[in-house]
């Protein structure tokens, strides 16, 4: 009888249903969410423009050494990476914010079980921005030769921090998502392993490189553009090559869109997730469609449905980034609720016996003399030597000097080389190292 | 705490790593950015007023450095500081934000301004060449110099609160927690810090960009001296009201914060140290107020590792200041709430936690149980045998090559706040003391690294006890309930048994539990008593014994009378849980059903069991007590 329980026991015992922390939201949870779907969005934009505008300016200076006119390009590029990347990183804050305060036990739990790869964050990004300076501001020094070899490497680099550091990220954001997973997980690289980091990284790379792009044709089309800065280039030949370029990957996603899709785990598939992912995928359709379009337009007229693009693409992502959340919603429902009851349980437990045991939660008024002892009893032994003198000893120097015991233990000094140092106990206050003077002098009679 | 435990052995509890992120985090942002911004926007504002270009191309210059370092490194480490906590406190960090989540909102929205009028100072100086241009990239500078201060001026409000919370450990209101005690003093403290340090940052930066001008330079030592000067007192101003606030309790913490257990007796010392760190300063600054063009540029160097050297200390004083609490009053660094302390204690820690292999100790899993104790309540910021380590600790105080007592250890352990100010009531029961205890005895004994869950995974502890219910949920409700469901002790059961004891088991098993050496067996640390199973038990106790036994693989030839006739199932059940739960054991209770059951099973019996007849009924044979 008992072994069945046992047994089923131990595997829904594997899922951890931890206690929550005992602070209320400071926001309705609704409201967190819609946040954090908002500045999640707003925070991504700006990742893949710096992800994306990192692969193509690298792959443009590659092209740049057989023409110089690609170099030029590239450099244009390099100067809108280092400005995205700031922002990229100051807007991370605020969907952090709300993931940390809405998804708190899953957020921090799948930070800790990859632990090594998310403190490393901090040193992977700041060595990418670094290089992104360093590629930037030694452009026009190291033209030539060796030194453009040398430079060209530095953007390799980049670009491949570039690569990295979204994965974990998106091991973070994956992990969370599965706690029922968590027992299989020792540490970063066993969590690419579970739920589906691989189709989701292809989708963000997909997605990086195809708003770039984009991007590029509104940032290099716009009339305030001097177009002089792209010697060998025209304004419409430059809006073509980013409307191809953006073409390319968005025609892969409706691969890597579905391959996503259907390799997530079932627990959080819904109804409601393939609708909201299927009427992105929809507009995904016209957009692409339009994007066909452009590339194809004459030069007078290419360019002309660029906003129409760029609206309709911000509702795909808008339907794309809620998406997401129905499906983190629905994986997380049974959790959510799990860690709620027992966090309700235990609170109520707590409460009861605090209830019963009201003269537990203040120090009681006076103490005894022997229950003050006990502090010094861990360091003074009767007779022998434990960590500090024994009491005999004690007792034959400070013999009939209980004030000066009391002096000592407030500030105790350092006499004896060979015995550890002694903490003060001025926090007793002069009354009770009184009477624990009194009662070690007693003790030892 | 509730959260998979992230550990890093040898290095103390993350502390560490936390501490360095934040003071490069510190030490770049107080010069760099709210230092320097308001210094070098007033070079500008200047060199455009007295048409002296080549001071705001100085201006420039020195910018492009602080634009660089701040965007990288100086925002990077802000964000590692919220990463590192993150993976080493996350019960801390994460209250924070839910307290503090509209402060950290509007600092966030600060953040994006600064992060925006950086990149426009920066990108736009050498665009600006107009009068007009000109006066509205000064505006720029300014507005970035404020915003800068304010992002300061609000994480400082989490910080302070973080020591001492103020009305809001009554009130539990935002407002409060913002305003609290500490919050002006040590934002007037940081300000000044910041224009002291931001000065002879721009000086020392200035001097390689002004090779061979020494009007130049005399021009710039001279004013950067004000600003120093007058930074520097403002900062010692501020500086005594601060330390006026701190928390008494706290004080008596600081010879500890500032200089380590080991160096307290040298805390009159590093005040002097202080006291030379501000005259360096003062030196430095007067001296550039009369022979400026006299300072070499490596004298500055003297006055800058110093207030490194001084605020990194402050810092980690700062921060050690506050222990034991990680938010004062409320919540301490091991993540246990002060509310939640005396439940933990009668409890136990394991009781509660989620990501332990055991919840709840027991002869055979002391040592196991043990680590998952040192895991839960000294992790964050012991290791075990590195930096901070425990078995260092207890070296230091009973002796490296000298054993150590058991007891001894258990006490100290339950009175270690009280000697120790700044570490946490221990938050478990006895005899999760006693198996931490046992845990630090064997790793003394074979030092093996301790591994966190990042790289050993997770352990879930597996249900032992007779459950009753069906999910880890109900499971939790039963304890709260203190329904039957195991590992729950009934204290009427336990009052019950122990009177049964008294009366009728004392004489020879003894009040010890320890019985009477050659004639009557121990009861404490029995395998017999400690059995999983009580039905070797149940069965003596209705019949009694006769004839060699062994215990502890140690023989005993006596006679046990039965007492089945004259105690009820109630009383058996309730002695033998009595004598399963003293004297430090864990095992679990007997119920009078299960009584019965046997006494229905056995009904024919009348004479007492031989020792091969209870040989079938296992007992806990992985733990022969020593002799």
């Amino acid at each position: 009888m008992n072994a069945f329980f046992l047994n089923s026991m131990q595997t829904l015992a594997s899922t951890p249903v931890p206690r929550d922390l005992a602070l209320p939201l400071p926001v309705p949870e609704w409201a967190l969410k819609a946040m954090l779907v908002l500045f999640f969005l707003v925070h991504i934009f700006f990742v893949n423009l710096m992800v994306g505008g990192s692969f193509i300016s690298v792959f443009l200076e590659w092209m740049g050494l057989k023409n110089r006119k690609w170099d030029v390009m590239a450099y244009e590029i390099a100067k809108t990476v280092t400005v995205n990347k700031s922002l990229a990183v100051v807007m991370g804050i605020g969907p952090l914010l709300c993931i940390n305060l809405v998804y708190t036990l899953q957020w921090y739990g799948a930070n800790s079980l990859t632990g090594h790869a998310w403190l490393l964050i901090v040193p992977t990004v700041t060595s990418a921005f670094l290089l992104a300076y360093l590629h930037k501001y030694t452009w026009h020094r190291w033209e030539t030769g060796a030194l453009k070899n040398l430079h060209l490497a530095i953007g390799v680099l980049m670009a491949l921090h570039f690569l990295f550091i979204p994965l974990i990220f998106l091991a973070n954001v994956n992990l969370m998502l599965f706690p029922s997973e968590w027992e299989k997980v020792k540490g970063f690289f066993s969590s690419l392993q579970i739920g589906n980091v691989f189709p989701r990284y292809l989708h963000f790379l997909l997605a990086s490189t195809a708003l770039a792009a984009l991007f590029m044709v509104g940032w290099f089309g716009r009339k305030g553009y001097d177009m002089t800065s792209l010697p060998g280039f025209s304004r419409a030949e430059v809006k073509r090559i980013f409307y191809r370029a953006a073409t390319i990957p968005t025609m892969t996603q409706f691969l890597a869109g579905p391959l996503l899709l259907f390799t997530l785990p079932q627990v959080g598939i819904t109804n409601k997730l393939y609708a909201i992912i299927f009427s992105g995928a929809a507009l995904g359709g016209i957009v692409l469609w339009l994007l066909l379009k452009e590339t194809k337009a004459s030069d007078q007229c290419i360019g002309n449905r660029y906003i129409t693009i760029c609206i309709l693409f911000s509702f795909v992502v808008l339907g794309m980034g809620s998406g997401r959340h129905v499906y983190r919603e629905a994986a997380l429902a049974v959790h959510k609720a799990a860690v709620k009851e027992r966090t309700a349980n235990y609170e109520k437990a707590l409460a009861e016996f605090r209830m019963n045991h009201p003269d537990t939660m203040e120090a009681p008024a006076v103490q005894s003399a022997e229950t003050l002892f006990s502090s010094c009893a861990a360091c003074h032994a009767p007779k022998t030597r434990l960590v500090g003198p024994s009491l005999a000893e004690i007792a034959q120097i400070y013999a009939d000097d209980p004030a000066g015991i009391v002096t000592w233990a407030r500030a105790p000094g350092k006499k004896r080389p060979d015995f550890p140092p002694m903490p003060a106990f001025g926090h007793l206050g002069d009354d009770s190292l009184r009477k624990i003077a009194e009662y070690m002098l007693e003790q030892a009679k | 705490m509730d959260f998979p435990p992230y550990y890093i052995d040898h290095i103390a509890g993350g502390r560490l790593i936390i501490g360095l992120i934040a003071s490069i985090h510190v030490l770049i942002n107080h010069p760099l950015a709210v230092g320097a911004y308001p210094i070098l926007t007033w070079m500008e504002w200047w060199a455009h007023k007295h048409n002296r270009p080549d001071i705001d191309r100085l201006a420039y210059r020195i910018t492009a450095v602080v634009f660089i370092v701040t965007t990288t490194v100086g925002a990077l480490t802000g964000v590692g500081i919220w990463v590192s906590t993150s993976v080493f406190a996350p019960f801390g960090i994460g209250s924070l934000l839910r307290v503090f989540f509209w402060g950290w909102f509007a600092e966030w929205l600060v953040f994006i301004s600064e992060v925006c009028l950086i990149m426009w100072w920066f990108l736009s100086w050498k665009k600006a060449q107009t009068p007009e241009q000109k006066k509205k990239h000064i505006r720029i500078g300014i507005a970035l110099s404020v915003m800068s201060w304010f992002t300061m001026a609000l994480i400082v409000a989490v910080l302070g609160f973080m020591m001492k919370p103020g009305d809001w450990s009554q009130t539990r209101a935002f407002i409060d927690a913002m305003v609290n005690p500490l919050y002006l003093p040590q934002l007037g403290f940081r300000t000044f810090f910041a224009l002291m340090t931001g000065a002879v940052f721009v000086w020392f930066c200035s001097f390689f960009y002004t090779k061979g001008q020494t009007q130049m330079r005399q021009w710039l030592v001279y004013r950067l001296s004000h600003f120093t000067l007058v930074g520097m007192l403002l900062t010692l101003i501020f500086g005594l009201w601060y330390w006026q606030n701190v928390p008494d309790a706290m004080k008596a913490n600081s010879s500890v914060a500032v200089l380590t257990q080991e160096f307290m007796g040298w805390y009159d010392k590093f005040s002097v140290l202080l006291g030379w760190t501000l005259i360096s300063f003062l030196v430095i600054a007067v001296a550039g107020l009369s022979f400026a063009n006299m300072i070499p540029r490596w004298a500055l160097l003297i006055p800058s590792f110093m207030g490194i050297w001084l605020l990194g200390h402050f810092e980690r004083a700062r921060e050690f200041m506050r222990k034991p609490w990680v938010i004062g009053d409320y919540m301490y660094s091991n993540g246990v709430r002060k509310d939640e302390l005396a439940f933990l204690q009668s409890e136990g820690i394991l009781k509660h936690a989620t990501y332990v292999a055991h919840r709840e100790v027991t002869l055979e899993n002391k040592i196991e149980a043990g680590k998952d104790v040192f895991m839960i309540a000294c992790s964050r910021c012991h290791s075990t045998t590195g930096m901070n380590g425990v078995l260092e600790k207890f070296a230091i105080m009973y002796g490296a090559d000298k054993p150590w007592d058991d007891g001894a250890m258990t006490s100290f352990m339950a009175n270690m706040h009280q000697t120790r100010t700044f570490m946490p009531p221990f938050p478990g029961n006895t005899s999760e003391a006693e198996a931490l205890v046992a845990y630090l005895q064997d790793l003394r004994k074979h030092r093996e690294p301790l591994e966190g869950a990042q790289t050993a995974g997770i352990r879930l502890a597996k249900l032992t006890m007779q459950p009753v219910v069906a999910s880890p949920i109900a499971f939790d409700t039963a304890i709260a309930e203190g329904k039957d469901a195991a590992p729950a002790v009934d204290p009427k059961m336990i009052e019950t048994g122990k009177a049964v004891y008294a009366q009728t088991c004392v004489a020879c098993h003894q009040p010890t539990g320890l019985g009477v050496p050659g004639a009557f067996p121990p009861l404490k640390d029995s395998d017999w008593v400690m059995a999983e199973d009580p039905e070797r038990l149940i069965r003596v106790l209705l019949h009694g014994l006769m004839g060699p036994i062994e215990v502890n693989g140690i023989p005993y030839s006596s006679a046990m009378p039965g007492q089945g006739m004259t105690l009820k199932d109630e009383q058996i059940a309730a002695v033998l849980s009595y004598i399963r739960h003293e004297w430090g054991h864990g095992a679990s209770p007997v119920d009078a059903e299960t009584v019965k059951a046997v006494r229905e099973i056995e009904g024919a019996r009348v004479t007492p069991w031989t020792f091969e007849e209870l040989k079938k009924f296992p007992t806990n044979t992985a733990n022969a007590a020593p002799n």
